[in-house]
């Protein structure tokens, strides 16, 4: 079993904000158990005002009794929400450190760790470390107030009794011990095979069609029910030893009534014990009996919290999200761009250099092509313009200033961009539109709909603007979805314009129509402009092709043409490609 | 964001549970014997408190200490049966559980391989993973924690009911007094709480999607500078999350608060009434010590009975999707075998569309000779790999034929299908396994003949590098292989079993031109011994290979002939050859 210390070190600087909730929440636990376990006292005076046969000092007893259990009730309310309530809040407050850190994250992180891992972080293990943060520290407090309050009264009841009634514990202690590291060994091997299975259903799911035409469907069938067989083998160890948690734990407090019965017994015989004394010991004793079982279980929770909050670390150790920057004066200025040498290699495969070395300048207010292959490092490029990869210094200068040294946050305040796959939330229509500026009116938002063609299907559009438009973009099509992210840029009216193949899911009519109406509007931005469609970048200041991560040609249109190299050749197919289209 | 994962199961459902107790039938014994040992659990409890009425009455009280032993040791024997017993009925419960879920993985699995692939087509995978996976795991809780153990508390219940009405009704009477009030309570309650508990799983599920859609278009939050703006809409929703969990918590509170305030109430109005009987020695003290005892006993497991609403709704939700699952309309099986021949191709008249608005085949009519090589050429989206899809039988077509030798495709047998149609896809898809198992899962080839099929695919070489058929050198969906490795394997898997028509799917796209040469030199070896299928882009291999070349368009046939004809008739074909001519200069100036 893993020590729980270093798990409570970590909670602690989330719980200690709720320090007050959980003082007070202990506070009534005290009192409500306070109330709880006088009861037996007064099942004591009771019994002897039975066994005195005094009428009214019984009646006094019950009331008090049902008056106790009234305050003690509300009591335990009270403290149970402290608690309860506590665990809820630190797990929004995790939820937030970790979403915040997560925004502040450069691309690199998001390369190397799979969304879906990402978010059972903010899921799966979150619920896990709520619950002990919740349910958890309310249980152990109150276990621990439970077993002083209790052990005090019985060791005042009869400390040689005490004794004899606890006798079972140990034992038990060791017996559940003893279990739960079973429990555990098998627990990780079921998940285990858990995971094996999910990963052979998946493959199968993504390989079906190969399967079909190979014939393997059968032999595929075998082999799953094999690991079928082999998981239903360990699930059924892991029942045999959980099985015996509930025997043990529910024969400890009978056998130590037992004990108390016949130790005590002995004692009333002998006049030295009163029989009252005897039945508030046992119902001490039963007042064991739920914290006890309720503890093993929180161990077991313990365990889980303890593994999740280390996957939670990844992310809760990152920095905190830098405060926002006001935006910079020369926020829609094109700046003049620099690459010096640029190298560069994504992290996750640092020897395989896909951009570079490459040198260009930019003057401010340019309008730049980006030609070539796939994989020739024109996305690259791009993204590196994004400022999303941390580059070394000296390689990328923004208005003469290095990029490496400039506040992304300032940096970023200048862009506008269209990324490839770029992506919309699901929200309405116009939030997406407000994304990257919210002041936005209404009349400029008619405005820029009608500059990005998109204003006829808007209107026709049940809900206009306010139309939601599903998780990405989904009830759009393609082409609406490319047309919104170009509004979005328009709006965000950034000096440095990224557009990586924006268009590539329109028709070459409409391409045309909105790269002309957005052409005037970009006047004094600076403009990378990564195509597939060559047509587009006619007007280009400067075009570059790109051939594995280097440049292979430069120059205008007319003279790029004229060299009949690369871009030429491509685009007279694209030519030949259009009229075949107009057959 | 609501999607059908959210839980809308309800406690009791009788339908579901018709159709869940005969999955039980093969382990009756398991599921019988798990209940039958639940009354005698029941009766011991029952009795132990009844060994310590007598032990106060006839023992403690009087001073006769030596009777106390027989009691005593009876309360032992007891203690240790109810240990048994309980290990002994939670044993066959489980076992019982996870041998039907087991069945139900097995049967779902099984279910996967006969559905229609439009229906894959529609599926989230990750959905379907998870309803093998954790969906069984909960339906698991519905037999163990659920049916069984709702019994057993509430037959626990009766019993402790009985025995106290037998001890004594009016003191039974007097201590459930509460119980109408407790019961009217707990109704009350069941509605908001209800209400609530979906409230806070859409809010959940909201959480969730918003951090996984900032998650996917974090280059966006970044770029647009919203990271600050995301972190506020995502504390509005954490805030909206909070406040229905902070209610949540109140109402789960107040709930199990009552039925312990109502256990208390019960036992104080025992004391009250039972005490005032033992003055009038009505009845014994010891009766009374076990009337306490048993109202304990009675409201123990009626908490647990509230608390199994919720596993008993979870599971349902659960089961419900597996039957679902299982209820999914298969595809009709064929009963045809497929006879030997040349393997002759024909498309009838056919029409497809995946999605109704969109046709992607539309009224193609085509013919194949036996051991004839056409070569399919056209632009991406013409339709050449649904035709090869068809002919595959993986899609029915909406109208018109698609025959071999003959015969429907859809009127054979699946396994005649694979045996005589070999297909190497655009993307080939390796398993996590050995050579031997990706080429011949069945093991029904001689290791000379596959060999030979290595050879002939040009991956002998990368074969011995891995380290020979045996070695589990293949990582799931072939991760470490290169595109051109995955495509050299699946050709081996192809030729091995010797078809009747082979359909290559731009199967040489990712090769190097050597391996490619290789390749299609083994497409020339079998000519006339099989018919072949190229689906290709590249005209030039068309152009060499191919006895005739077939131009779709827009999921219509346009042009065929052999590729002197195509030319001369200077149609589509021959502009497309003019295109990627210049294609290949530009290759050629690069060399």
């Amino acid at each position: 079993m893993i020590s729980p210390i270093p798990f409570f070190d970590q909670l602690w600087p989330w719980l200690k904000r709720y320090r007050r909730a959980l003082l007070w929440g202990s506070l009534w636990l005290l009192l409500s158990n306070g109330f709880i376990l006088a009861l037996p006292q007064l099942m004591r005076l009771a019994v002897a005002a039975i066994e005195a046969h005094n009428a009214e000092d019984l009646i006094f007893y019950a009331l008090l009794m049902v008056v106790l259990t009234l305050a003690g009730s509300a009591s335990r309310v009270r403290s149970r929400l402290y608690f309860l309530h506590t665990g809820r809040r630190v797990e929004v407050d995790l939820r937030r450190a970790m979403f915040e850190r997560l925004l502040g994250c450069d691309a690199p992180f998001f390369d190397r760790h799979h969304t879906g891992d990402l978010i059972s972080r903010l899921t799966n293990d979150l619920t896990n470390v709520r619950m002990v943060a919740g349910f958890g520290v309310l249980s152990l407090v109150n276990a621990l107030v439970v077993y002083s309050m209790t052990l005090g009264w019985m060791l005042w009841l009869s400390p040689r009794l005490t004794l004899v009634a606890l006798l079972p514990f140990p034992l038990m202690v060791l017996a559940i011990k003893a279990i739960s590291r079973h429990v555990l060994a098998y627990s990780a091997r079921v998940q285990d095979q858990l995971g094996t299975l999910s990963a052979y259903i998946d493959e199968t799911l993504s390989g079906q069609r190969s399967l079909r035409s190979a014939g393997f469907d059968s032999a595929r069938q075998q082999a799953f029910d094999a690991l079928n067989a082999t998981y239903l083998d360990d699930a059924l160890a892991l029942a045999r030893v959980r099985a015996l948690i509930l025997p043990v734990m529910s024969v400890v407090t009978p056998s130590g009534m037992l004990l108390v019965l016949y130790f005590g017994g002995r004692q009333i015989v002998a006049g030295t014990l009163q029989l009252g004394d005897l039945v508030a010991f046992n119902a001490y004793l039963v007042q064991l009996a739920m914290p006890t079982l309720i503890f093993g279980w929180i161990l077991t929770l313990i365990q889980r919290a303890i593994a999740a909050m280390e996957r939670m670390s990844l992310l809760l150790e990152l920095p905190p999200l830098p405060v926002a920057l006001p935006a910079p004066d020369n926020a829609h200025c094109g700046p003049a761009i620099r690459l010096r040498q640029l190298r560069f290699a994504y992290p996750s495969q640092p020897d395989k250099v896909v951009l570079g070395p490459l040198s260009l300048e930019i003057a401010a207010g340019g309008f730049i092509g980006l030609v070539g292959p796939v994989a020739s490092g024109k996305s690259t490029l791009i993204q590196l313009l994004s400022g999303r990869y941390p580059l070394s210094p000296g390689q990328l200068e923004i208005d003469g200033l290095d990029l490496s040294e400039i506040a992304a946050a300032l940096y970023r305040q200048r862009l506008s961009a269209v990324l490839q796959e770029g992506r919309l939330f699901s929200g309405p229509l116009v939030d997406n539109l407000r994304f990257g500026a919210p002041q936005l009116s209404d009349a400029e938002l008619e405005q820029l709909l009608e500059r990005v063609c998109l204003s006829e299907e808007v209107r026709h559009f049940t809900a206009g603007l306010a139309t939601p438009i599903g998780e990405g973009g989904l009830t759009l099509s393609g082409g609406q979805r490319q047309r919104t992210a170009i509004g979005r840029a328009l709006a965000r009216n950034g000096g440095l314009w990224l557009l990586d193949d924006p268009f590539s899911h329109l028709d070459v009519h409409t391409a045309h129509v909105l790269w002309q109406q957005l052409r005037p509007l970009l006047q004094g931005r600076t403009v990378l402009f990564a195509a597939s469609r060559l047509a587009l970048l006619q007007e280009a200041d400067w075009i570059v092709c790109l051939e594995a991560g280097q440049i292979l040609e430069q120059g205008t249109h007319a003279r790029l043409v004229e060299q009949d190299g690369y871009y030429a050749r491509r685009f007279r197919q694209e030519r030949l490609a259009q009229e075949l289209e107009a057959l | 964001m609501k999607h059908d994962d959210e839980i809308r199961g309800r406690f009791l459902d009788l339908a579901l549970l018709r159709r869940f107790v005969p999955l039980l039938r093969p382990y009756r014994r398991g599921a019988i014997t798990g209940f039958a040992l639940l009354p005698a659990i029941s009766l011991v409890r029952t009795l132990e408190p009844l060994c310590l009425q007598r032990a106060i009455d006839n023992s403690l009280l009087p001073g006769r200490l030596d009777l106390l032993w027989p009691i005593a040791a009876l309360l032992i024997a007891l203690l240790l049966a109810e240990a048994v017993l309980v290990f002994s009925q939670s044993w066959c419960v489980q076992v019982v559980g996870q041998r039907v879920m087991a069945d139900l993985r097995r049967d779902s699995f099984a279910k996967l391989s006969r559905l229609p692939q439009r229906w894959f087509d529609w599926q989230p995978s990750g959905r379907l993973v998870t309803r093998l996976t954790n969906d069984v795991e909960q339906v698991g809780d519905l037999f163990g924690s659920g049916i069984v153990s709702a019994f057993g508390d509430v037959l626990t219940m009766v019993l402790v009911l009985s025995v106290m009405l037998s001890l004594h009704v009016g003191l039974t009477l007097v201590a459930f007094a509460v119980a109408p009030l407790l019961l009217g309570v707990l109704l009350l309650l069941r509605r908001p709480m209800r209400s609530l508990m979906r409230r806070l799983r859409a809010q959940t599920a909201g959480l969730n999607g918003f951090v996984g859609e900032r998650v996917n278009g974090m280059a966006e939050v970044q770029i647009f500078g919203q990271e600050q703006s995301s972190a506020e809409q995502f504390e509005a929703l954490q805030q909206d999350y909070l406040s229905a969990a902070l209610s949540w918590v109140r109402w789960e509170t107040l709930f199990y608060a009552s039925v312990h305030l109502f256990g208390s109430l019960a036992v104080a109005a025992i004391i009250w009434q039972g005490g005032a009987q033992v003055l009038g020695s009505h009845i014994s003290f010891g009766t009374l010590v076990a009337f306490i005892e048993y109202a304990r006993k009675f409201f123990m497991p009626l908490t647990e009975l509230a608390a199994k609403f919720s596993v008993l709704q979870t599971s349902n939700a659960a089961l419900e999707r597996i039957f679902a699952l299982l209820d999914e309309r298969e595809e009709a099986a064929g009963m045809l075998s497929l006879p030997s021949g040349p393997g002759r191709v024909a498309f009838e008249a056919v029409h497809f569309a995946y999605q109704p608005s969109e046709p992607v085949v539309r009224g193609l009519s085509l013919e194949v000779a036996g051991g004839e090589c056409v070569a399919l050429v056209g632009e991406t989206g013409c339709g050449k790999t649904t035709l090869a899809q068809l002919l595959l039988g993986f899609y029915r077509p909406d109208s018109g034929r698609v025959l071999v030798n003959g015969i429907e495709v859809q009127q054979l047998t699946r396994e005649s299908l694979s045996a005589q149609l070999g297909w190497v896809a655009q993307e080939p898809f390796l398993f996590h396994g050995s050579i031997r198992q990706n080429l011949d899962a069945d093991g029904r080839y001689r290791n000379d003949q596959l060999w030979a099929a290595l050879e002939r695919s040009g991956a002998r070489t990368l074969v011995e590098r891995l380290g020979g058929l045996d070695v589990a050198a293949i990582d799931s969906r072939g991760r470490n292989l290169s595109s051109g490795e995955r495509q050299l394997l699946s050709l081996a898997r192809a030729l091995v079993k010797q078809p009747q028509v082979l359909i290559l799917d731009e199967a040489t796209s990712h090769l190097d031109s050597d391996s490619e040469r290789r390749i299609y030199q083994a497409l020339q070896g079998l000519s006339g011994q099989c018919t072949r299928l190229l689906i290709i882009h590249h005209l030039a291999l068309a152009a060499r290979l191919a006895d005739r070349i077939l131009v779709l368009h827009r999921g219509q046939l346009c042009e065929q002939g052999s590729h002197q004809q195509l030319l001369a008739q200077g149609g589509r074909y021959a502009r497309l050859w003019a295109i990627q001519t210049l294609q290949q200069d530009r290759e050629k100036g690069n060399a």
